[in-house]
């Protein structure tokens, strides 16, 4: 885990954090969707503010780490400690996730009827089982992005020994 | 781990801050390194022990663990 480069007024995660956050903004307010440019724009400013509160010369070291804002070799390590647990935790709750949306599929959306002497089975997606699928196929997605992620992040830390 | 760091640091009259600059730390970690919370990388250690014209093992001292 790298620390924060001098070369930089924040990190590079805050600055696409803080960037991601206020250009969302502005394309939320041109679309004219006032609550979400609001949130957006809290978000932003919040991560900024935090940030730049971390980058003081007498940051704890708690605020440095919770802003990412990592200033030397204690703090990349620390951050690691804490990113490995986040990791661990985020992958268990995508896979229960994952399990949950399936179930919900099952339960909700997919109504199966058996009919007539030959048993033949009717399936029906209501409107509510298409948008059940998505919310699944999204959580699916979540948990293999994750892994993927996890895999790579594990690979490389073996590697570098 | 136990060190010699704030020994050596009051003796070269150095504050906190001014041994972190010196060795390109956070001012905290060496607090840290002083109060055995915190282990430095090898690379660290052999600075900061450098840094006081010594070994690392005459800074740190690992048969106490």
């Amino acid at each position: 885990m790298s620390t924060t480069s001098s070369r930089l007024p924040l990190s590079l995660p805050n600055i696409v954090l803080i960037g991601g956050s206020l250009a969302g903004a502005v394309v939320t307010l041109v679309l004219g969707y006032w609550l979400g440019a609001g949130v957006l724009l809290i978000l932003g400013l919040g991560g900024l503010l935090s940030a730049l509160l971390a980058r003081r010369a007498g940051a704890s070291d708690w605020m440095r780490i919770n802003a990412i804002e990592y200033r030397d070799e204690r703090d990349a390590r620390l951050a690691g400690h804490g990113f490995a647990v986040v990791g661990a935790w985020a992958l268990a709750l995508s896979t229960l996730e994952l399990v949950a949306a399936t179930i919900y599929v099952g339960a909700v959306t997919l109504t199966a009827s058996v009919k007539g002497a030959d048993a033949s089975v009717t399936i029906t997606f209501t409107q509510s089982a298409t948008l059940a699928i998505a919310v699944e196929a999204l959580a699916a997605l979540q948990l293999f992005v994750l892994a993927l992620v996890w895999g790579i992040a594990n690979t490389r830390a073996v590697r570098r020994g | 781990m136990e060190s010699e760091i704030r020994r050596m640091r009051e003796q070269a009259g150095l504050s906190q801050g001014a041994l972190a600059a010196a060795v390109g730390v956070y001012r905290q970690t060496i607090n840290a390194i002083e109060t055995g919370r915190y282990d430095p990388s090898l690379t660290l250690a052999v600075r900061l022990a450098r840094h006081f014209a010594s070994t690392v093992e005459e800074v740190f001292h690992v048969d106490n663990e």
